[in-house]
């Protein structure tokens, strides 16, 4: 079969249907592992008798993703097709170099999107396992909250001061071992 | 090999996780939960795929616990996930109506809460109606469903007026309430300090979630000068942030007490139950002697001394009947240990030597004492330090102002010989770079950085000697050297350049007497043992980072030269830092540098410290894009 062949259809909670490549939907690593179980890799041959193999191989394989919506599905395919011929390490402990790294300036760019899509796209490349973009997305929340004061956090994300005045003076106290706060 | 029964797995980790649960770990709880759920899922993926369509008799309740943890951990949104999905599979189970319900109401969504009720209440009783006593509905929990239906009804009533008037836009925008705990984690984990504790001001949840966190005090930045009273702060919260920790851990901290408070400081941070990786303390009353005592008390402080990794102590050294070889020797998990001697005791009893330690992971080791420290109390101690520790792994070696022994060091470079990678001498009593590499001409180690710091030798050193002829083995793959105060010649120099083929990234060369620049064309002295710039850039056309500091007759004559190399030579493309402080130069010859015809020269950063530049010249250097940065003090 082709390489290109789009034989993943990703079904999204709201029941649109996404056709994609293999590589495609294997930047998410719960789907990896879901089509290890479902779609033996090429070239391994089926011990079945069925009359004729070959239509079985072409059927596409279904991946139902319970917890993501289409227009969320939608820019998540987007990623995963971008980077669709770039390997990452899957390597576990989070290295701190890659912490500090700035944000990829493609992800940077994709991610400029509203708050509700950004955690929605953050809880989707949770529940996916695309470890990258869930990465990238973590950074740019990360950038809303840096150098800015606890009004500008509020303002940003739209939160409710609900500290008394008194309150508030005691953190700031019990803050006072710290460098430059 | 027989796998596990997988049904047996699941029950394992729901009555696993239940323990966690009721031990009040929650998240651990949440992850067993998950794996156990992720499974049944992955059974039933595979037994769909054989025609059977049933899910784990167990999901029903991994479903409800794990809710459960994601309401202890105030995840609500992930609350609703599950029970909605409770709902959705077991429509006669009355705990996903119970719990979607109670989120709503604390999400303070009544409406909802009483919307989900209405329908499980009609759900179940049409659930009655058709299968009758087979239905088994829990009795208590039905009841539940319809009381707080009730109650609901009522405050809805009573609310409807004051609903309206509350403006609270509907979505939810919070990302720390929206999020997922460990993806709240890993984006704070992210933050500095400042940006950290500044987001414990934002809102109450905030705050309880922040401090659940013990991630964020693993790197922490103390006060400088930091009084007992700021400590004592700095101690309870971070008691706050890890308790429920098992091991309270701190990666990397820096403590530089008030000198007031210095010894109760010392006192509380080595008695606090916890490990520490790295540790820089900064100390000026509390001397090496208080330590060692409060080693041998505390069971607590032998604990944060075998777990540091990384190990910087300024303290004055007094002799005391165990000695800082007591305290090194409960240190034997360094990697890095960096010594600043602050003052020595006069009395120059030599250390005991109970304390033998076989530093087998250590790599790094820095001593420096003051200049003024250089007695025989610095002498005693440093032939206590290096002969009596073995040291057998080293690559990095750092030793400042101290009286050692060259017969010591000769010694302890034939320890760690292979494992060898940097040195730096500096200001050694009788340790010349001749001397040095004589010393280490043959031996396996091969240098990537040399740093010389003579003191009082006099003759010029050329290298002549025949020991010299193969072309230096050990400096082959050197790539940063620094010469200060040597008595090194030009062809000296230019031996020890070659040995590395051309591989030099970092050269800086400091007051070296014997390394002369021509001064002007009418210079007449033998040109053979002045500064040849067309050779020497010949020889290191990888530099990256040059230094000519304190150069004797370097002017802007010598600049000129360079310039008019660096042309022809059209190298080292790579040049980007540049020093030229403390010589007689002015901007004329530093402007010539950068505007010689056909001149590619641009720098990251110049340095012109000392030199007699106007402060427009120094401005044009950045203006007219030769350099990003200038350093320009006035006095170097």
């Amino acid at each position: 079969m082709p390489a290109t062949e789009k034989n993943i259809i990703i079904i999204t909670s709201d029941g649109e249907r996404f056709p994609v490549e293999r590589k495609v939907a294997e930047k998410s690593i719960l789907i990896k592992n879901m089509l290890k179980n479902l779609l033996p890799a090429e070239g391994e041959e089926d011990d079945d008798d069925d009359e004729d193999p070959d239509s079985d191989a072409d059927e596409p394989i279904e991946v139902p993703t319970q917890n993501v919506r289409s227009a969320v599905m939608k820019n998540i395919l987007e990623w995963c097709e971008h980077y669709k011929e770039i390997q990452f390490p899957d390597d576990e402990q989070d290295d701190e170099s890659k912490k500090s790294a700035p944000i990829d300036p493609w992800d940077k760019n994709f991610l400029n999107v509203d708050q509700e899509m950004l955690y929605e796209i953050i809880l989707a490349a949770n529940y996916l396992n695309i470890k990258p973009l869930l990465n990238a997305s973590c950074k740019v929340v990360a950038e809303m909250i840096r150098s800015k004061s606890p009004e500008e956090i509020r303002k940003t994300f739209n939160i409710v001061n609900d500290f008394t005045p008194e309150e508030e003076a005691a953190i700031k106290r019990e803050n006072e071992w710290a460098e430059d706060r | 090999m027989n796998n596990p029964k997988p049904k047996d797995l699941i029950s394992q980790l729901s009555a696993q996780g239940l323990r966690e649960f009721q031990n009040g770990h929650y998240t651990k709880a949440l992850k067993i939960f998950s794996k156990a759920i992720t499974s049944i899922l992955d059974q039933h993926r595979a037994s769909k795929a054989q025609g059977k369509g049933k899910y784990h008799s167990g999901y029903s309740s991994l479903l409800d616990y794990r809710a459960a943890c994601y309401e202890k951990l105030n995840k609500l949104s992930y609350v609703l996930i599950d029970s909605e999905r409770l709902i959705e599979l077991y429509p006669y189970n009355c705990k996903g109506y119970l719990r979607t319900a109670k989120i709503h109401k604390l999400m303070n969504e009544p409406k909802k809460s009483y919307n989900v009720l209405t329908s499980g209440l009609e759900k179940l009783r049409s659930g009655k109606k058709k299968y009758g006593s087979k239905l088994p509905i829990n009795d208590t929990l039905y009841s539940k469903m319809k009381a707080d239906r009730q109650s609901l009804m009522k405050s809805l009533q009573i609310s409807k007026t004051a609903v309206t008037h509350k403006n609270v836009p509907t979505s939810n925008t919070d990302p720390v309430q929206r999020l997922p705990l460990e993806i709240v984690m890993s984006f704070f984990a992210m933050l500095d300090q400042k940006s950290i504790l500044r987001s414990l001001l934002v809102s109450k949840l905030w705050y309880r979630t922040i401090t659940s966190l013990p991630q964020i005090s693993e790197q922490l930045s103390l006060k400088n000068s930091i009084s007992l009273k700021e400590f004592d702060l700095f101690l309870s919260f971070f008691k706050k942030v890890n308790s429920g920790r098992k091991t309270k851990l701190i990666r990397n901290v820096s403590l530089r007490p008030k000198p007031a408070d210095e010894p109760s400081i010392v006192k509380r941070f080595f008695t606090q139950d916890m490990t520490v990786q790295k540790l820089t303390l900064l100390l000026r009353n509390v001397s090496s002697a208080n330590m060692d005592k409060l080693l041998a008390r505390d069971t607590n402080t032998r604990k944060i001394y075998r777990s540091m990794i990384d190990l910087s102590l300024q303290i004055s050294i007094v002799n005391s009947r165990r000695g800082i070889n007591y305290i090194l020797n409960h240190c034997n998990s360094l990697q890095r240990l960096t010594l600043l001697v602050y003052g020595i005791a006069n009395n120059s009893a030599v250390e005991p030597l109970d304390f033998q330690t076989t530093f087998t992971s250590l790599k790094s080791l820095s001593i420096y004492f003051r200049p003024t420290d250089l007695g025989s109390s610095n002498a005693s101690f440093m032939s206590s330090m290096l002969q009596y520790n073995s040291f057998e792994n080293l690559s990095e070696l750092s030793l400042s102002n101290c009286n050692v022994n060259p017969d010591i060091l000769a010694s302890l470079f034939e320890k760690s010989d292979e494992s060898l990678k940097a040195l730096k001498l500096d200001g050694i009593p009788n340790v010349t770079l001749e001397w040095l590499l004589a010393v280490l001409q043959n031996r396996k180690c091969r240098l990537s950085s040399l740093e010389v710091k003579e003191t009082g030798t006099t003759a010029p050193q050329h290298f002549r000697s025949a020991q010299y002829d193969q072309a230096f083995p050990l400096l082959s793959e050197l790539r940063a050297l620094i010469l200060n105060n040597t008595t090194i010649s030009f062809e000296g120099l230019m031996k020890l350049i070659r040995a590395t083929k051309g591989n030099l990234v970092h050269l800086q060369l400091i007051a070296n007497l014997f390394l002369v620049f021509k001064k002007s064309v009418f210079d007449s002295r033998q040109s053979g043992g002045l500064f040849d710039f067309a050779e020497f850039i010949q020889s290191c056309p990888q530099l990256r980072n040059l230094g000519f500091i304190q150069c004797p007759n370097l002017t802007d004559y010598s600049l000129k030269i360079l310039s008019k190399e660096l042309v022809a030579q059209a190298r080292p493309q790579q040049l980007s830092y540049l020093d030229i402080s403390s010589n007689a130069i002015t901007g004329v010859g530093i402007l010539e540098l950068f505007q010689a015809p056909k001149c590619w020269l641009r720098l990251m950063k110049l340095k012109i410290n000392g030199c007699n530049v106007h402060p427009e010249t120094v401005k044009l250097l950045t203006q007219k894009g030769y350099c990003n940065e200038v350093e320009y003090r006035v006095s170097a």
